[in-house]
């Protein structure tokens, strides 16, 4: 079944089962690998992409669902300014160990600031909370949302 | 491949569920899960898929004239948290549920149909003597949620049936008790819940409920033993022997199972002991 | 020292570092496994469907060489085939282009067993049941150490102290799951993938196809925490046979709930203490039993017993110790490596054991521990003398100033216990042998590193040790860097190929710094003396056991690690007392690593071991069901800790510069997830006022000590004649 939706500002048609997942989508037919597979039932959050502007878990959706709407994933936002900041960020705080979390981390990061430019300790754990992270204990990656915040005053 | 729709309005999604059995999909959080969406293949839907997320309609919140709060069932879990009008208690139990991302697919009514026996919007549902509606070609029928949920897993609603809207009728408390004991901070499912509201006008009870979710096949509320509180004062159900007595009552109503997450006796334990923190917090 | 590196894990912030599954390879086909549904049997028959066009079948008949991995001992076979041990031991390899039909065939496989009565617990493999799973008895491993005089000890005891502690099963969940990809390359048979040790999957590649025609590749890697140090060879065995005779790119990526269900984990323990106190509350005897559980198959459990075994003082002088420690076979999935590697066991036992008898004593924890501390004139449980200098009393006051942890404890100890809400704080002290065991660096690893200088005077190292999250790319670039005044843009680092790099060792054992590391800095100071403008140079070399290490690998006497780093932890807890939850309100931790190389590196060690040492302590539930297979299926029902779980831990470090370390530096990995779940339970058990004795004390655990079913508590046995004697 063709799906057409917009793909990191680009429109993109894809035909494909419309009960496949976006994540799938992305990584198999159009070479997007960013979003990781981690758990396939919306735990870990490494699968996270952006859809019209909110954070989802990408295993879960339907294909059919993303029809006519936009998908944002890291290989379109580290392209933004405000992308660039959070990875920035990311990077100083050494908020990535094996790394396998940090693309959706840069995503939920984002949508942090987007919402609150400005967040407590306790929005930003609240942004993470559906974001798995096994090496660094999460308080690097909250070091993060606060480096951006404040290198990217204006920006958000 | 299954067929599909996602109709944009609400009688397009009626005709064809007349027609056709179909599995109903708002967010689908747990329909992808329990049909098993795994790496690089996809998911088993063995019937035809109803997605209702793109019926504007049913994406609403609105209140009636005479104050009942009207969900529609492509409300997210999401939209209801940012939601002006919605009841904080239910705020409260949807903001517990999983984690950002999920609570901007998943939905209450998804929630409700579930009717699962750990659901986390069921307790506050039933306290607020929530009622849902169910529409068809044929017409429409409202019930009790404490009707419409049989068991785990178990509805009545007929497969040319919509459940479009949840209601709830308007109502003053002047306290609140909400406590998920979750697998662990965020991101968790739950293992006993418990959530209550009291109206208290100069010490006199007026109005007095409690609803205890994941300690029976349904969420445990029991109107016979909220109108032995009802009527008294304060320092009456605060008393210790009447506190234990309630304990006693509705420790026959709480039969929890054992599971890989917990333990029967914990949570009726638990349950119990919420249960007493909830009378003794009451002024 | 220039540390700014703006291309440190840019790759992987940026979504743009390709891990195994984010590989495009042409022409892949897919592998699944086959795994036994029988716990123990003799397979009598393998029942398989009639295969589409493209479709393959690979089993035991199929190996060229040897069907037996050579992890440690060769006795896991990389296809079963006689016997089957556990659930989820892999029988068949399918493979294919499409992962749905590959799903349907196995569903059509069949396989008839010839069952034997499992054992799933030690109790069980003790007794012997349908006869020994594995040699006469079932015992894997076992190993004694004798210090002091036991009898001798216990004559001047007062008091006797009995108490059986446990640990339970602990799941990496690295954040990628285990997955390789192999094909055929110059015609070598190559494999790529997630793992720590590429140079152990070469060996049990050229074992299963009796070739050397190889070449291993690491991927980058999605967390490993030791989980990936056997488990890619159980994985590349077979997929090597496979790929040896189609010749076809072929992909192995393990789904998560296979992952959870059948890769190793940690190793249960169950140890029995009986200590003797003088009538001075001095600790004269401790005759310490434990048993592991070692699952089906023997992988690492030699060498998690020998740091057990090594260790299980801890970091106090007892005069007079016997201990007897066993491991076990049983038909469950084969425990493994876990960062801490039989150390956070050992540490959570000890320390909670000390607890408990200063409790009974009716002194306060801490300075009963203080009371029993090693000395730089202590000699060690194996009966070396201390090398180095000791900073542990230096550890202990930094954390109970920064953690104001004696006035809390005392306040604490003073609050109501009729409250809703109850507060505790515990402390731990703890240490962990760098490197691999006694002088195995010497007689076994023999590790080697190469720099190379190009006319450009751009410098490449090359080792085998894997950055799988620790950051070890970047300390050693610093290492190298540093050692030769260059900036870090002059030093890159080489990707783990068996075919550019030399066997440096596995990346396990907190050993990557502090051996590799030193190895790296040895050949930096040699390039920096043979350094010539735009020539191209290469440095090769060796490890060297440093003169003072002495090891007996036979009794276990010696310096029973090269190096050890040292740490104390404190942490917080409230309770709530209606719902039994605990809530971690605060959590510092205190180390001495020698000198540290990169501090923001090693505070990432600090934060991700103690969390991961909070959630074993607190919630990481992992339990064998009636049929041996983990009750826990998935990452909903296997509980790790989220942002809103664990506070922000506060760090801090004793500097003490190691003579035979990179810049003085030692191991410390594995060190930061010793101490947390006991200073987490020690906090829990001053709250609620009642003691545990396993992990993890979940809400759960809890309630049932507090409610009617209190744990097993210490026995108390007084020897009254013995103090008339004195």
């Amino acid at each position: 079944m063709k799906i057409e939706f917009t793909l990191n500002q680009q429109p993109i048609a894809v035909d494909v089962d419309p009960m496949q997942t976006l994540l799938m989508t992305l990584r198999q037919d159009c070479g997007l690998t960013a979003s990781k597979e981690g758990c396939n039932e919306g735990e870990c959050g490494a699968c996270s992409v952006l859809v019209n502007g909110q954070l989802v878990n990408a295993c879960l959706l339907p294909i059919a669902q993303v029809s006519g709407n936009h998908v944002q994933t890291l290989e379109g936002l580290r392209q933004t300014e405000k992308g660039q900041c959070v990875i920035n960020a990311l990077l100083e705080a050494k908020g990535v160990q094996c790394g396998f979390c940090s693309p959706g981390m840069v995503l939920a990061l984002y949508v942090l600031l987007e919402q609150h430019p400005q967040p407590t300790e306790q929005q930003v754990r609240t942004a993470l909370s559906g974001n798995l992270c096994r090496c660094t204990g999460y308080s690097m990656i909250v070091d993060a949302a606060f480096i951006a915040a404040t290198k990217g005053a204006g920006l958000w | 491949m299954v067929a599909i729709y996602r109709p944009t309005q609400l009688a397009d999604a009626l005709a064809v569920l007349t027609n056709e059995t179909c599995t109903v999909f708002a967010g689908g959080t747990d329909l992808m899960v329990r049909h098993r969406v795994r790496p690089n293949i996809v998911a088993d839907f063995s019937q035809p898929v109803m997605f209702i997320d793109a019926i504007t309609e049913l994406g609403q919140i609105q209140t009636l004239a005479d104050g009942t709060l009207r969900i529609g069932a492509a409300v997210t879990l999401a939209q209801l948290i940012a939601h002006p009008l919605i009841p904080d208690l239910l705020k409260q139990s949807a903001a517990k549920i999983a984690a950002p991302a999920l609570r901007n697919r998943a939905t209450l009514v998804g929630n409700v149909c579930n009717a699962s026996p750990a659901a986390d919007t069921l307790p506050i549902l039933y306290l607020l003597d929530a009622k849902v509606q169910l529409q068809s070609c044929q017409g429409e029928r409202t019930m009790a949620l404490t009707q419409f949920i049989l068991g785990p897993g178990q509805t009545p609603i007929d497969g040319c049936e919509l459940l479009t809207w949840l209601e709830i009728p308007p109502q003053q408390f002047t306290q609140t008790f909400y406590h998920k004991v979750g697998t662990r901070a965020a991101n968790a499912l739950t293992k006993v819940s418990v959530v209550a509201a009291a109206q208290v006008v100069d010490e006199h009870v007026l109005d007095w409920r409690i609803a205890f979710g994941a300690v029976a096949p349904t969420v445990v509320r029991s109107p016979s033993l909220e109108q032995l509180v009802v009527g008294l004062n304060v320092s009456q159900l605060q008393q210790t022997h009447f506190i234990t007595q309630l304990q006693q009552q509705y420790a026959e109503l709480i039969v929890p199972i054992d599971d890989q997450r917990s333990t029967a006796k914990y949570r009726k334990q638990v349950a119990l002991n919420l249960l007493k923190r909830w009378l003794l917090m009451i002024n | 020292m220039d540390t700014v590196d703006a291309r440190f894990k840019w790759l992987e912030a940026n979504g743009e570092a390709q891990y195994i599954a984010d590989r495009h390879y042409d022409g892949l086909l897919e592998g699944r496994f086959y795994r036994s549904t029988c716990s123990r049997g003799y397979i009598k028959a393998v029942n398989v469907p009639e295969l589409p066009d493209g479709y393959y079948l690979f089993s035991a008949k199929d190996v060229p060489g040897t069907n037996r991995l050579p992890i440690v001992v060769p006795d896991w076979p990389a296809f079963a085939d006689t016997e089957v041990r556990y659930i989820g031991q892999v029988i068949l390899l399918l493979v294919g282009p499409d992962p749905l039909v590959l799903e349907q065939l196995l569903t059509q496989v069949s396989v008839e067993y010839e069952p034997l009565t499992p054992a799933y617990t030690v109790a069980q493999s003790k007794a012997l049941v349908d006869g020994a799973i594995h040699n006469q008895d079932n015992l894997f491993d076992a190993h004694q150490i004798d210090k002091g005089d036991i009898e001798a000890g216990f004559a001047q005891a007062v008091t006797i102290f009995e108490e059986t502690v446990t640990t339970g099963y602990q799941e990496h969940l690295y954040l990628e799951t285990q997955g390789c990809v192999g094909y055929v390359a110059d015609s070598k048979v190559v494999i790529e993938g997630s793992m720590q040790c590429p140079w152990y999957v070469y060996h049990c590649m050229s074992t299963v196809l009796g070739h050397q025609h190889i070449r291993v590749i690491q991927a980058p890697t999605g967390g490993g925490f030791g989980g990936k140090e056997d488990y890619p060879n159980i994985i590349a065995g077979p997929l090597a046979v496979a790929v040896n005779q189609l010749r076809q790119p072929i992909r192995v990526v393990l789904e998560r709930r296979e992952d959870i269900a059948f890769t190793s984990k940690r190793h249960p323990v169950e140890f029995h203490y009986r200590t003797g106190v003088d009538k001075h509350g001095q600790i004269v005897a401790m005759d310490i039993k434990f048993d592991l559980n070692s699952g089906a198959y023997f992988s690492l459990s030699g060498i998690v017993l020998q740091r057990a075994i090594t260790t299980a003082t801890n970091v106090y002088d007892i005069a007079n110790v016997r201990i007897q420690g066993q491991a076990w076979c049983t038909n469950t999935v084969p425990t493994g490596a876990f960062r801490g590697f039989g150390s956070p066991q050992t540490c959570f036992c000890i320390e909670s054991h000390m607890n408990h008898i200063a409790q009974q004593l009716g002194q306060a924890p801490l300075a009963f521990k203080q009371a029993h501390l090693l000395t730089n004139q202590s000699t060690t449980l194996t009966g070396a003398s201390i090398f180095g200098e000791l900073v542990i009393t230096d550890l202990i006051e930094q954390s109970v100033s920064a953690s104001q942890y004696l006035a809390k404890r005392a306040a604490y100890a003073a609050q109501s216990s009729q409250g809703a809400y109850r507060k505790g704080i515990g402390i731990s002290i703890f240490q962990h042998g760098c490197g691999f065991a006694g002088d195995l660096e010497d007689t076994l690893v023999k590790a080697k590193v190469r720099l190379i200088k190009d006319q450009n005077e751009q410098v490449t190292i090359l080792v085998s040790n894997t950055d799988i999250g620790q950051g070890l790319v970047l300390t050693f670039r610093q290492i190298v860097a540093d050692t030769l005044a260059l900036p870090l843009s002059q030093v890159d680092i080489s990707v783990v190929d068996t075919d550019s790099v030399p066997d440096s060792g596995p990346t396990v054992a907190s050993r990557s710094i502090v051996i590799v590391g030193y190895i790296l800095e040895q050949a930096a100071l040699a390039l920096k003396q043979q350094w010539q403008v735009g020539e191209y140079q290469e440095i090769e070399q060796d490890y060297q056991k440093p003169s003072y290490h002495q090891w007996d690998q036979i009794n276990y006497q010696g310096n029973a690690y090269q190096s050890t780093s040292y740490g104390v932890n404190v942490v917080e807890v409230e309770v709530d007392m209606a719902s039994y939850e605990v809530k971690i309100n605060d959590a510092w931790g205190c180390y001495d690593i020698g000198h540290v190389i990169n501090e923001q590196i090693f505070n990432g060690q600090i934060d991700g071991g103690m969390v991961q040492a909070l959630g074993y302590g607190a919630m990481e539930k992992l339990e064998l069901n009636g049929e041996g297979v983990f009750a826990q299926k998935s990452m909903a029902d296997y509980m790790v800790p989220t942002s809103l779980d664990v506070p922000r831990i506060q760090r801090s470090l004793v500097d003490n510069p190691y003579p035979y370390g990179p810049q003085g530096a030692k191991g410390g990995g594995e060190l930061t997830h010793n101490g947390a779940a006991s200073a987490f339970v020690a906090a829990v058990e001053q709250a609620v006022g009642q003691a545990f004795n396993r992990i993890p004390v979940t809400p759960e655990v809890i309630a049932q000590t507090l409610t009617n079913e209190p744990q097993a508590n210490i026995k108390r046995i007084d020897v009254a004649e013995v103090t008339n004697e004195n």
